[in-house]
């Protein structure tokens, strides 16, 4: 962008230059939270409790601490993984990996503080909602690291097994979302509580896709294997298309079974049809991160949807 | 209750996080499982009393014991693993300290089945609270008793650590210390009925304030940044690793303990010498006694070529009490050798300068009265005696000064080829007669000079009326054999008594330093000389040299 020392002949008026000051100062006044609020893995907490939150309204079920566990959880794996992909993520994430960097010791710290307090709330709701809480920490330890060092060489770790890496991230955050809500309270397993936990299970693996379009470069050179690294983009987008066509007939066959009910079918629909609008927007702009955050953000719509009219009663 | 409980497993997962970042610092695993079976006590605590039947009161109190049994096999390798004392933390170690907690776990699972753990269980209101009470049997009070020694003996390492002179060890293993008195002290007081805990063992409780101190020991006193663990191995390294030889006596003159550079020159093995009195292993260094404690005394095993300066230092206890003595054994084999050369070197240079000298001063009185050709040339032949006396001086110091310091390699060919042009140029009337060896040996450079004056001395010092030197060279092994024969009168038995004697003898009056160069010159480059010698057939000298590399 030509600055103005450079077309010294053309003067700026006096109020767009106040103007654009004052939109510079707010960006930087407000550029330290954003950054906390999208590096750290502070938004993906506050969706994962949103989408406890949505499940208990959905599952008709009291609302209980299983949403804090949910966000809590959250913000230590994501943030745990963040630290340990360091290396990696400089190419693919660079502005996000310059700022875990920097605040790395305080970081583990925080999500060390995250898992402790997760784990104990956890604890309050009975063994099952304590197992489910150690279990994505289990599955991070898998997925993420080399810490069996007895592994013959060459054996890889979860997140560079081709498919099984997403699986595995949707089965574990499913259960997280959808489980801890429910052992919470002792609830019985529905076939409702059984689509719910589907469509959460579909969902999220066509979340964790979304971002390996960005990241396909990055994980082809250092031998991740991804949708987008092993059939390329195109196919890659048709294929999430038929897992949200297969979600939405799921959906339909449990309302026309009376599973769920009409409400219930519509609200995750939304959410479906956000995911399709990232899928459609895949390798069509140039900002893919936003579009990785947009993914995560897709159940938002139906969570206003769901508990906003409540907050009015 | 259950809020404590809440919190006691939020600071011990969150510890176990921070420790397993440590990984793999000393103790970082063992204070993991700590922890982990802290939290798991404390979320079976919280369960039990969630529990409405005594059925599961009683599932959850038996599968409590997984945790409570780990908790002492891991406190225990902590403090050994932190205060340096691996040695106990084998897996042959670790497979000891756990029979116990393993039998209490299997007991505990299997609790329906006999009365071992508890001999009795009912639900008993107190306080309009339905608890558990359970009567102890035999084995509670036998792994009881197995976790407070468990305890005990990890705490032992720990208040050797309180009086360290290092700030952080000190605060480190206060912290500690306190996280394990606590729950020690809470388990007491439920064991004696002094706490009204309703029935619920609030030791996984007290654990909240271990964590805490184990935090403050993670965080204000850099438990894993600086530890005491490297401070016992590296006592024991650096005695093993000195230079000196070290032997360890006790106050009645037994060997306790000794290092491989005192057991090379004892000439023994420590199975032999350990725990025997001195004066059995080494007679010689024992009879030194007082000498040694006089001040610095030498010993010489015998039959060995090696020399030791003895020093002795006492050891005390706390009360200044002496139980037991050190002593130390020095190698000054080349520091004595080197002196004795330069002694030999000072006589010999000191007498021919002096014998010289007289000449040329006879003689040069003699000139001042009387013109006399010969006189004069005795004089100028006592001169340039001397001024060759200055080189072969200087090349001597020369050698032990390149002793001191790291030498180049040399190719023998190149070696022998200079020396004999040399010499066949000085003295042509000599017939030279050599057969090289097709291989190339890189040798030390010292034997440039060593073989210069081998040839030299053949050359000069033959007076045959066909005078012949001829050079062979033959590979043995690791080494390549030079052999110099000429047919000469031979060497005096004066001069060879050097080579016969090494380094130890003084040279006799009248000899020259070309044999001293010789000899000395090949001990320096590690290699060993043999000068056979008669009057009728000639000298032969065999040099066998270290081969440094081949090509």
């Amino acid at each position: 962008m030509p600055t103005d020392a450079q077309n010294p002949g053309k003067q700026p008026d006096i109020e767009s230059v106040r103007n654009r000051s004052l939109i510079t100062k707010l960006a930087t006044l407000t550029r330290p939270v954003r950054n906390i609020f999208l590096y750290s893995s502070v938004y993906l907490a506050v969706i994962a409790m949103a989408e406890a939150v949505l499940v208990s309204e959905l599952l008709a079920l009291p609302l209980t601490p299983a949403p804090i566990v949910a966000g809590l959880l959250t913000f230590a794996v994501y943030g745990n993984d963040r630290l340990a992909d360091l290396e990696t993520d400089a190419k693919t994430s660079p502005a996000r990996t310059a700022f875990v960097r920097r605040y790395q010791n305080g970081f583990y710290v925080l999500a060390a503080i995250a898992y402790g307090l997760a784990v104990a709330l956890s604890a309050l709701g009975g063994p099952i909602s304590f197992g489910l809480s150690l279990l994505p920490g289990v599955c991070w330890i898998l997925y993420a690291c080399d810490w069996i060092p007895t592994l013959p060489s060459g054996t890889q770790r979860l997140k560079e097994v081709f498919l099984l890496n997403s699986t595995l991230v949707a089965v574990v955050w499913a259960l997280v979302i959808v489980c801890l809500p429910i052992t919470y309270v002792g609830a019985p397993a529905s076939p409702a509580v059984g689509v719910v936990f589907l469509f959460f299970v579909l969902a999220t693996f066509v979340n964790t896709e979304i971002p390996n379009v960005r990241d396909k470069e990055g994980d082809s050179e250092i031998g991740v294997r991804t949708l987008p690294v092993v059939v390329g983009v195109r196919w890659t987008k048709y294929i999430l298309y038929g897992i949200t066509g297969l979600t939405a007939v799921l959906l339909g066959v449990a309302f026309v079974a009376n599973i769920i009910n009409l409400r219930e079918a519509l609200v995750l629909l939304l959410s479906l049809l956000f995911l399709n609008g990232v899928i459609f927007c895949l390798n069509r702009t140039e900002n893919d991160s936003a579009l990785a955050v947009a993914a995560e953000c897709t159940r938002l719509p139906a969570f206003v949807v769901v508990v906003f009219p409540l907050l009015g009663q | 209750m259950k809020m404590v409980l809440v919190a006691t497993i939020a600071v011990g997962v969150t510890g176990g996080l921070l420790a397993w970042k440590e990984r793999p610092e000393p103790g970082a695993d063992p204070l993991i499982l700590l922890l982990a079976g802290q939290c798991w006590w404390s979320a079976t605590l919280i369960f039990r009393i969630d529990a409405a039947t005594l059925s599961s009161k009683v599932f959850w109190v038996d599968v409590s014991w997984i945790g409570v049994a780990i908790i002492p096999i891991a406190w225990l390798l902590f403090s050994l693993e932190y205060a340096g004392y691996t040695e106990y933390t084998a897996r042959k170690h670790i497979l000891l300290y756990s029979i116990v907690p393993a039998i209490t776990v299997f007991l505990g699972l299997t609790s329906h089945s006999h009365q071992l753990l508890y001999t009795n269980s009912v639900i008993i209101q107190e306080h309009g609270i339905a608890t558990l009470n359970r009567t102890p049997g035999v084995w509670f009070w036998i792994i009881a008793g197995y976790t407070y020694l468990l305890g005990l003996l990890g705490a032992l390492p720990l208040l050797k650590l309180v009086t360290s002179q290092v700030d952080p060890f000190r605060g480190q293993s206060l912290a500690l210390l306190l996280g394990l008195l606590a729950p020690w002290v809470t388990n007491v007081l439920f064991l004696r009925g002094s706490l009204p805990s309703a029935g619920v063992d609030p030791t996984p409780i007290a654990f909240a304030v271990s964590g805490l101190a184990y935090l403050g020991a993670l965080t204000r006193f850099q438990l894993f940044g600086a530890n005491p663990t490297p401070i016992r191995h590296a006592r024991n390294s650096l005695f093993q690793q000195m230079q000196q030889g070290a032997l360890v006596l006790d106050t009645h003159d037994h060997i306790v303990d000794m290092n491989d550079q005192a057991t090379t020159a004892l000439q023994t093995t420590p199975n032999e010498a350990l725990g025997r009195p001195l004066e059995q292993i080494s007679p010689d260094l024992s009879a030194l006694g007082s000498a040694t404690q006089a001040g610095q005394t030498i010993y010489r095993p015998q039959g060995a070529s090696q020399s030791y300066d003895v020093s002795e230092s006492l050891v005390t206890d706390i009360h200044d009490r002496t139980i037991g003595r050190v002593i130390t054994l020095h190698d000054v084999s080349n520091l004595l050798r080197d002196q004795q050369r330069l002694e030999v070197l000072h006589r010999v240079f000191r007498h021919n300068i002096r014998t010289n000298v007289q000449v040329i001063l006879g003689n040069a009185a003699y000139l001042a009265t009387h013109n006399s050709e010969s006189k004069a040339a005795t004089l100028q032949e006592h001169a340039v005696e001397i001024n060759e006396l200055g080189e072969k001086v200087r090349s001597v110091i020369d050698i032990f000064e390149q002793s001191r310091e790291e030498r180049d390699t040399l190719s023998l060919n190149s070696i022998l080829d200079e020396c004999l042009d040399s010499t066949s140029e000085a003295y042509p009337e000599v017939t030279f007669e050599y057969a090289p060896e097709q291989t190339d040996f890189a040798v030390d450079c010292l034997f440039d000079v060593v073989c210069l004056n081998i040839i030299q001395n053949a050359a000069q010092h033959n007076t045959s009326p066909d005078p012949v030197v001829s050079i062979k060279v033959e590979r043995d092994g690791e080494y390549v054999q030079v052999t110099v024969r000429d047919n000469g009168p031979g060497i005096d038995s004066n001069e060879l008594a050097l080579v016969e004697h090494g380094s130890e003898t003084p040279l006799k009056h009248g000899s020259g330093f070309g044999l001293a160069l010789v000899v000395w010159g090949t001990d320096i480059a590690g290699g060993t000389v043999d000068i056979e010698s008669s009057e009728t057939t000639g000298t032969t000298v065999s040099l066998r040299i270290p081969i440094l590399s081949s090509g």
